[in-house]
This record gives C-alpha cells, structure tokens and sequence, in this order.
C-alpha cells in the first residue's frame, strides 16, 4: 500500500475472512457463561474467545481494556454480551463468521468522499484487472477496471474499504479522512493454499454483470497439455463453449455460428488481422508474454464494435516494476525466452520483452544440402512481444507495447539434365511469408477521483506474400539459351488509429464509460506481379484501397437496487468507403438479476456492425484469406443477438453457467463457387456472393476455479446456417463450421506441491462437407450433334454429408523444482493420446486401380512433448 | 502457383489417408438433355446417373428408354415423343423462334419431371474473319486470330455461345461436318463465361484450353455493335483452300449459360484439385438433373485474311 503525498490519512490493515453471518442470528451464535461479578473488558473477552472459540480483531487504544465491568453472573448470548461490555464506549462491533470485529463507529459525515487508485500485484507492480472494491458499510461494491483502476464513493467516517482478488490475500483499509483520497493498494498472492490451484482473478460468474464473458489468466492457459509443447492461447478459447474450432490443431475460432474474421482479437487493444502461425496449427500469441485474455460472446457492452461475434481482449503483460525476471522454454519445435523488470531506481519504469523461434529448419536445412537433396523445403516463425511503461505520476502513466511476427515457408528445386549434346539447368524456387505487426501507446491519465482516461493510437498491420521463381538454362550443342517466369502475388491490410476511452464514476451506482475512434484502413486485396522472358514485367489485381471507420459510444453500468444490475449502452459507427458513408445505430442491452444468494439470471442483446469482410478460401485455415473493406456494393455486416442465461455457484467451488442465444447475420460473403484467391486476373468482388447467416445453440459451463483439481466442462449445442441467394441453389445450407454437438473437459490437478498433471478431452460432430452423391453424364449441345458426353458430380447440397466426429484426448504432467537459481519445470505431454484419426479434409479417391471410395485426411496422431521451462 | 506445395509436403510429412463411410444414399436419377432450336423436330436424351461409388460401365451411363415424354408449347398444344433407342426420344413437329416450351417426363421408377424453357429469336453475324496465319496466343499455344462482329440487343440480358464448324468446301449439309475447337480461358466466377473479351492478350496469365464452345454474357459487352476477337485451335484444320471455317453465334437462354458455365468450372476445379468448395451444376429439370433448353442461331463463313 502506498501513502499518496500531501493527503492526511490514516491507513490501518486487519486481514479478514470473507464468511459472512448475519449478526442478529442470536439462536446460532453461542452462549458464555460469566462467573466473576468483577472483572474487565479483557477478561470478558478472554472468556470470550476461550468459551465460543472466536477470534477478536481491534486495534489497540480503540477502548480501555482495563475498564472495570459489572456483570450479573449468569450465560449470555453472544451479541447480548457484547452490548453490555461496549454499553458506554463509543465502540462498534460485528460478527464476521468466527471473528468478532471490534472498531470505532463510522459516522455520516458532511460531504461524500471518493476513494480513487490502483489495484496491484505487491510482487510485480502488474494491475489486477477485476478487483472488487467493497465498501464495508454498505457492502456495496465496484470491480477495478482493465488498468486496475477504481474509484469508490463512500459516506461515512472512517471509511473502512475491503479489496479482494480471487488468489490473493484480501486487504481491508482504513481510511479517515475528509476529502477525495488516491491510493495504489498492493495485494500479496495467497500463501496459505499451496495445496490449491487458484485461478486467480475471478469473481463469481454469477456475480458478473457481463454475460457470455469467460476470463481466462496466464496460469490457466499455461496449465493445459500443449501441442508440440507449445501452450496456445486460441487453442485454450476453443475448449470453451459456444465456440467450435477449425480443423485438426488449427488456431481459428469460430464463436456462436460466426466466421473467422467475426472475431476482434485486440492484443493491448489492437486489433490483429491473422491470428496463426504455421498455416493455423499455433497463434501468434506467447503465452509468456500474455497477463490475461478475455472472451466475449454475446451481451456485448458498448465500448466494443466493429466485428460481430466475439470479442478477444489480450492483455500482454506490463513487465515486473519490482524486480528483475527472467522465464523461457525449450520445446519440441520452439524456443522462447521472456525478460521483465523495473528500469531504473525509481522503479518507475518497467519493459517486458519476450520473443520465440521455431528451430526445426535449422537442422532440416542443412541435413539436405549435406544429402545433396534436389528439393529442399524449410519452414520457421518467430515472433516478438515488446512492453514497457511508465509512471509519470500518480495520476499519469504511458504504455508502449509492440508485437511482430512472421512465418516463413520456402522450398528450393534444383535439377540439371545432362545428355549428348543438351544440357538443361532448372533452378525453382517458392515461398510463401506472413507476417503481423501491431504498435500501441497509450496514455492513462486520472483527471479526477471520479474520471480515468486513456488515449491511444495504435497502429496494426497484416502482409501475405506468395511468390514463385524458375529458371532454366538450356545449353544444346554449345548454344546457350534461357527461360525465366516469376510470379509475386501479395495481399496487407494496415490500420492507423487513435481512441479515446473515459471511465466515469459518478456514484457507486452508475459507472459510466463513454469514448470515440477513428481508423484508417488501407487495403491492398490481392496484388499479382507476372515477369518472364517474353512478356514485359505487368501488375494485375486490385490496387489499394484507403477507408476511414469511426465510432463513438456510451454505456452505463447502472446498480438499479442490490439485486438488479444494468449495462446500457448505444454504440454509432461509420464507415466512408469510395461514395458511400455507412451508418450503424447499435443499441446494446444487459440485465442482471441475483436470485437467491448465489445464482443470478441473465438477458442481453447486441447490434453489431462490422465494416471489413474477410474472404475464406478455404476451411484449413490458410493465410491466404482476403481482408477486404466494404464498398459501394459490398455493405457492412451485420448482427442482432439476443441471449439469456442462468449462473449459479454450488457447492465445493463449483460455478454452473448456462446460456443460450440466438444471431442474426446480414450482408456476409463467400466466395462464389469454384473460385479462389489464386483467380489473380478477376477482381475479388467479382468473386464473392452476399447472403445472410443465422445461429442458435445452448452453452453450459461447469466449472471450478479452486482446489487440488481445477478445470471446466463445457457442452454447446447449436445450430449455424448460411442463406444465399446464387449459393446452393438459393437453399439454406449448414456453415462449414456447424457442429451440433461440442463437449470439452479440462482437468488440472495438483498431485503434490511440485507435481501437476492436466488433461483435455474434446468431443465434436463431425466437420460439415460437399460430397458428390452420384454421378451424370453432361452434353454441351454442340451444333452439329457432336456427342463428345463428359462425366459430371452431383453435389445435391452444400455442407450436406459430415465428417467422422472428432474426439481428442491430451494429457501432460509438470514436474516443477526450486533451485538455487530461480524455479525450473519439465512439463511431458500427449497431444491426441488414444491416436484417434480426426478428420482435416475429405475426398473422394478415383484411381483406376483400385474401388471409388471416399477417404479422410487426418493430420496428427499422437504427438508426444516435453518442454523444458525455467524462470528467476 | 495452383498447387499448394507447402500444404502438400505437411501433408506427406504428417498426413495419414484413412477411409471413410459419409452414409451418402443415392438414388439413380434421370439425366435430361435437350437442346430445341427452330426448324428443327425436338431431341430429348435421357440416361440414368450413377451412385457415386460405382464405376461407369465400359458402355457408358444407362439409356433409359421407356420414359412418357412430352413437350408443350405456351398455346398449350401437347406433343408426345418417340423413343428410338439409346435413350433418344424424338417429335414430330417443327420448333419455332420465340416461344415457350414445357417438358413433362413419367416413368414408373422416377418421380415427375419438369421444365420448361424460351426459344429466343436469332442474333445476326454482322461479320467473321479468321487470319490464315498462325498467331501466338500465349506462350505455348497457336491458333488463328478471329474476329466476330454482331449486335447485342440492348433492351434485355443476352447469353452467347460461339462454336466452329470445319467445313469441307462446297459441303451441303453444314451441321453434319466436323466441329472445330476455340481457345477458352479458365473458367471464372464473374459470369463472363469461359473467356473475356482479352483472351490471348499477353498480359493475361490464365491458362488457355481448347473447347467446343466459347460462351459469354453480355455483362461485359457494349450493349449495340461488337467486335469480339478470340482465336481458333488448327486441330481439324488441315489446308485453308480446301476446308471452309464456319461461325455459329447461338443466342442462349440463360439457363443454358449456366449449365455451361457451371459443368466447365466443375471440371475446372475437379481437374486442378484446389481447395475450393466444389461448383454445383445448376440444372432447370425438377426431379432430375441435365438441361432442358432452346437456342436460336446465325452461321456465317470466316473471310480468311491473309
């Protein structure tokens, strides 16, 4: 905790359990029996505790405990007896489970005061998003926002405020003062559950305002088996209900019926275009670097916008401000390593930077060369997480936050043709690179107890590149001749943007958050550059396209009566594109009713409109889908959700979820049949159909979050369906990403201090597909009669037949150690440990020799892991 | 550039081909195929399709050759057809140029059949040239650089299919000689057929593939006059002095525009083994599949520019 300058306070900790009782429940609280007619206040409350067995909590001076009292003997109820000895003291008590709290009285005094400031790790100096913030009076209480930010009204003297962090020792203050006070409060991880995983960060789901929302902290990702070794973010957001995954270890995320590019995924509040490496089998995300990721699926509140399915908020860490540290891995295919701490004495300062390489190509590279191999492949990505901020002030701190990363993939062909007198030389070459980079600096300014404002520009960029080069010498009979053919083909899409985000508190009733944007888009959609030895050096494609997007919004998170909670909000957007300004009026709606003592129900709605399209090739998740602006034909998305839902906390740690939903899509696109993004010479929105979309389902979550074994079951049920006019014949049809069935369980359990082990099994229907059912001669009608008959395939319908349905199960045990030097862990892992064969592609195979049949790809069988990881 | 190597060698480094049962249930159904033009007496073929996993027999899909067919036209006139083996069904009056005519087929192992379609009037051939010189097309193919001019009427959407007829001179009987092929471009999605007006330009990469039949909309056509260029395979053509080359420009409905643009691009992308979805084969019979369709036409000899 710290003491703000020039402000006259008094600060004061007892540290609490959280078990409330009703005081006035004479009839459970126990009897004393006093034997001494003269005795006094400390040995009544000896008595006391030694009788009843509760513990006494005061500060020293409070009262005289010398005080001589006069009691009848005789057995007394518990709150009967407290009234007697503090009878003419000016003296306050509450019974609190088994402690007897024993202070001053508070008292109304003339103005409200605001208690204002940050909520923080006492080890790292890193903001707990999602503090709660509780007045001890009134019991009300407010959650510390994403910077850890609150800002509290209170009304009595003194003010006595209790703030806990789900994994952390709560805190209770103090505070006597008279006017509007700043505090940082530091809070100390837990250390009296070293036998319990805690997954820390969490209030209550059914305490949550916001519906359709799943928090998931570092510690919880990191704990999950990996694949290669390689824990991974989107992967860990797949095995949460209401959101179904792309194929066999891909990273997409497909959340309540939507596409891919339905999904803002803002890392420190920047969106990121493509969120893959290695063709989707990781994301471009470092679990090391990353504090916390929260998901969004429905009720969105109305500071968010611009997609309409989800919302994937990345919070990278800040970088410890107390200490230097130091974490990396080693894995099956990649290395990383992560640095943090303060930067000078002030401890002012803090950086964090973490970066990660796979390292497979720099065996396989030179293995071939050696072998004198004529095809030489060789694939690697790396990426970089760059952090550091500074506190100017209390009241004024800056971020600066950078991610890059790129994939590389090439393959080298070299060959040489010898005969008498010819000679040939044909060297190949192609590759294919992708890559995102994504600058946010943010400035957090405190204007007022009551106001908290952010500004920041970011800046986010996408580029895919394809290219293929040959060239072939020919040398016959001493003439030498060549030939060469390069093709370039790239798509980006690169934004520019400056936000304005305010966080208002004018009573601890309503907090209202209010802001503004605007963004520049620059589209480059798919770029072709044709060069050979006849034909001069041409361009083809679409050429840039530069769109502005702006949106303002207002939401109030309103506190109507202790039970009922509101988000309301209204969210405008624009876009200006070519002739056209698109406008969106998005009104969004949350209610909240706490039934009960530990359930609450829920309803919301959404409009969303999305400005940017992206264009899917296809369903293996590759870079090469298309983002793409709206245009003067092509109209913005949109949505409507609603969705209604039930959370209730059971016993032994147990949090039950359940919601459904229903969405409503508009102005999607396709690709139109048959084409793809290597149609270099068309123009892409000759390319796409425009339809409509609908989803349904019900989710529910069971989940634990503390104990020896922690983890989630999640079961979706739904239903997603596309409408296009010139697709499938005009007829509804199943989205490639309908799976009507979803089951993910996740186990972590802590075997002994040092040894964990953690499971995932996942369980789907099997992925949507267009077979052919039979097969038809075709006849062009030529003229002259010419019978020439080809063989055609009937695909009655779209998405119609299903692949075999997808079951997996990981497993992983962690083995961790201190050392003398900091802590190390061997983490052993089973991606896929039965070896079921899930399905990634489905075809039918027509080879002469053999029968038709249809045949399913499948990717990876088992795949064992270890993981070396290290941390001081 | 078509094939996606990286994926390719993931696959072989990883991959593991197993196979599978979809449970796809087929039905054969009757396959129509029916091309009306005027002055001519109506043709109607039908076959049997095929469940997917059978092999087509050395004979080729099954006639089906006890089917009631009948065509009426818009005055409700109705004419019965004959059947003359191998699935042909023959009538016995004279189609005429902008009319309606309906086709109804029973038969006791399929349901009803349906359809109906126009028989559009003609477009005249304003001219046709054909250089006698072979021309470089891109840079492996020749052919003979041709020009067609004709009107696009303005007041509706027009659909076009160009074929060649490789006439013997002096030949009496034009549509029993042989059919040339013309250079078409890969098929793509922007409805302009199997072409554009560019083809053979060298800018243009796309692969170039000898057919039958080069069809367009006139999306990307000047409603009025047009000179549209496009080149002729020499496969048939042997001497210029002793063949003649003729020019058929048929006017099409736009439910035969469709079946030949979605029949070519499924055997497009069938052939190239890209990961698109695969194109459905639009056909306007209820209950079955194949065309029923009319087209009218204009033929005209080429003037071989030297």
């Amino acid at each position: 905790m710290e003491r703000v300058a020039n402000k006259t306070i008094v600060l004061s900790l007892v540290l609490l359990c959280f078990c409330l009782v009703p005081s006035s429940a004479q009839e459970t609280t126990p009897q004393i029996l006093i034997e001494s007619r003269q005795t006094t206040i400390a040995e009544v409350l000896e008595q006391i505790n030694i009788q009843s067995g509760y513990e006494l909590s005061f500060l020293e001076g409070v009262f005289d405990n010398q005080k001589k009292l006069a009691l009848n003997r005789d057995i007394y109820h518990l709150p009967d007896l407290l009234n007697k000895i503090f009878d003419d003291e000016p003296i306050e008590w509450e019974i609190e489970g088994k402690l007897i709290i024993i202070r001053k009285p508070t008292k109304k005094i003339s103005r409200k005061v605001t208690i204002s400031g940050f909520v923080k790790d006492q080890a790292t100096g890193e903001d707990l998003v999602g503090a709660h913030i509780i007045n001890q009076s009134t019991r009300q209480g407010i959650i510390a926002n994403t910077y850890g930010f609150f800002s509290l009204e209170l009304d009595n003297y003194p003010q006595r405020i209790t703030v806990t962090y789900v994994g952390y020792e709560p805190i209770e203050l103090e505070l006597q003062t008279q006017q509007d006070t700043l505090v940082n409060v530091y809070l100390s991880a837990n250390s009296s559950e070293l036998q319990e995983v805690i997954v820390s960060g969490e209030i209550s789901t059914y305490e949550k305002v916001q519906m359709g929302a799943i928090t998931l902290q570092r510690e919880e990702i990191k704990s999950l088996p990996a694949f290669f070794g390689e824990v991974d973010l989107l992967k860990t957001i797949q095995l949460l209900p209401g959101v179904q995954s792309g194929t066999d270890g891909s990273a997409g995320v497909y959340v309540r019926g939507g596409g891919p590019d339905q999904n803002l995924i803002l890392l420190d509040g920047v969106p990121v275009y493509n969120a893959n490496h290695l063709f989707g089998f990781f994301s471009v995300f470092n679990a090391d670097a990353i504090q916390s990721v929260e998901l969004i699926k429905g009720g969105f509140p109305a500071r968010y916008g611009g997609r309409l399915s989800s919302v994937i908020d990345i919070k990278m860490k800040e970088g410890n401000s107390q200490e230097f540290q130091a974490e990396g891995a080693v894995g099956n295919i990649a290395a990383k390593l992560t640095l943090e701490g303060p930067l000078g004495k002030n401890k002012r300062t803090s950086y964090m930077l973490s970066g990660r390489r796979t390292y497979l190509d720099a065996f396989v590279v030179p293995i071939a060369r050696l072998a004198n191999s004529k095809r030489i492949a060789s694939y690697h990505f790396w990426d970089v997480n760059a952090k550091i901020n500074h506190r100017f002030s209390d009241k004024n701190r800056a971020f600066l936050s950078v991610y890059a990363g790129r994939d590389k993939f090439r393959e080298e062909y070299t060959n040489t043709i010898k005969i008498p007198n010819f000679r040939e030389e044909s060297n190949e070459l192609s590759g294919l690179n992708w890559g995102n980079v994504t600058a946010a600096a943010r400035w957090n300014h405190i204007y007022s107890p009551k106001l908290f404002g952010n500004v920041t520009a970011t800046f986010s960029r996408y580029q895919f590149n394809l290219f293929t080069e040959n060239d072939f010498i020919f040398n016959i009979s001493g003439e030498v001749d060549s030939v060469f053919q390069k093709n370039n083909y790239e798509s980006s899409v690169q934004d520019w943007a400056i936000k304005l985000d305010y966080d208002y508190a004018p009573s601890n009733s309503h907090r209202v958050r209010f802001g503004a944007s605007a963004i520049r888009h620059f589209f480059r959609p798919g770029a072709s550059r044709f060069q050979s030895q006849l034909a001069t050096d041409t361009t083809f494609g679409s050429t840039e396209i530069v769109t502005s997007e702006y949106y303002a919004y207002l939401e109030d998170a309103w506190q109507a009566t202790q039970r009922l909670q509101f988000n309301l909000g209204l969210h405008l957007s624009g876009s200006h594109t070519e002739n056209t300004f698109y406008t969106s009026v998005q009104p969004r709606f949350l209610l909240n009713y706490l039934v009960g003592s530990r359930s609450s129900f829920r309803l919301s709605y959404a409009k969303m409109a999305q400005y940017i399209h992206l264009l899917v090739n296809s369903g293996i998740g590759l870079p090469t889908d298309l983002w793409l602006p709206v245009t003067d034909e092509v109209e913005p998305q949109l949505s409507d959700q609603i969705a209604i839902g039930y959370a209730r906390e059971l016993r032994r740690n147990f949090e039950l979820s359940i919601e459904s939903y229903y969405k409503w899509m508009n102005n999607l696109i396709e690709y139109k049949d048959g084409a793809g993004f290597l149609d270099i010479d068309d123009s892409w929105d000759n390319k796409i159909e425009v339809g409509k979309g609908y989803s349904y389902g019900i989710e529910v979550l069971l989940q634990r979050k503390r104990g020896r074994t922690t983890g989630w079951l999640g079961y979706t049920w739904s239903r997603s369906f596309r409408d296009f006019e010139n697709l499938n014949f005009g007829r509804k049809f199943p989205y490639r990403y309908d799976r009507p069935h979803d089951v993910s369980l996740t186990l972590n359990h802590q075997i002994k201090s040092n040894i964990s082990a953690s499971a995932i099994w996942v369980f789907g229907t099997g992925p949507a597909i267009t077979l052919p059912v039979s097969t038809f001669p075709v006849s062009y009608g030529h003229i002259t009669g010419n019978q020439t008959t080809e063989i055609a395939s009937n695909y009655p319908s779209r998405n119609a037949a299903r692949m075999r349905d997808y079951h997996r199960l990981d497993l992983s045990i962690t083995f961790t150690k201190e050392k003398r030097w900091g802590e190390r862990k061997w983490v052993f892992g089973l991606f896929n440990a039965y070896s079921r064969l899930n399905p990634v592609f489905a075809d039918l195979r027509n080879e002469p020799s053999s029968d038709k049949k249809f045949v399913q790809l499948s990717l990876f069988p088992i795949i064992p892991s270890v993981s070396y990881q290290f941390k001081f | 550039m078509r094939r996606i190597s990286f994926l390719v060698m993931l696959w072989l480094l990883f991959g593991c081909e197993t196979e599978f049962n979809p449970g796809i249930e087929e039905n054969p159904q009757l396959v129509v195929h029916a091309f009306l033009r005027p002055g001519t007496v109506p043709s109607v073929r039908l076959n049997e399709s095929q469940f997917i996993l059978d092999r087509i027999s050395p004979n080729g899909f099954t006639y089906h050759n006890h089917a009631q067919v009948e065509i009426s036209d818009q005055q409700g006139n109705t004419f019965k057809l004959a059947s003359v083996g191998d699935g042909i069904y023959l009538g016995d009056f004279l189609l005429e140029a902008e009319a309606s005519y309906f086709l109804k087929i029973e038969s006791p192992e399929f349901p009803l059949i349906i359809s109906q379609d126009f028989l559009p009037g003609m477009v005249e051939i304003d001219s046709f040239a054909m250089e006698k010189s072979l021309t470089n097309v891109n840079l492996d193919d020749r052919g003979y650089k041709a020009t067609l001019s004709f009107t696009d009427p303005v007041e509706k959407d027009n659909y076009y299919a160009i074929e060649i007829i490789i006439a013997r001179t002096g030949a009496t009987q034009l549509f029993e000689e042989t059919p040339g092929y013309l250079f078409t471009e890969d098929t793509k999605v922007n409805t302009s057929g199997n072409t554009d007006i560019t083809i053979g330009d060298d800018q243009d990469p796309s692969s170039i593939n000898a057919n039958l039949v080069l069809f367009i909309s006139d999306i990307n056509l000047n409603n009025g006059e047009n000179k549209f260029e496009f080149f002729v395979a020499p496969l048939g053509i042997r001497d210029l002095e002793q063949q003649d080359i003729y020019v058929v420009l048929k006017n099409i409905s736009k439910n035969y525009y469709n079946y030949l643009l979605t029949t070519s691009f499924q055997k497009e992308i069938e052939e190239e083994d890209t990961f698109v979805e695969p194109v459905q084969i639009i056909s306007n019979i209820s209950n079955g599949l194949g065309i029923f369709t009319a087209y009218n036409y204009d033929t005209l000899k080429a003037t071989i520019i030297k």
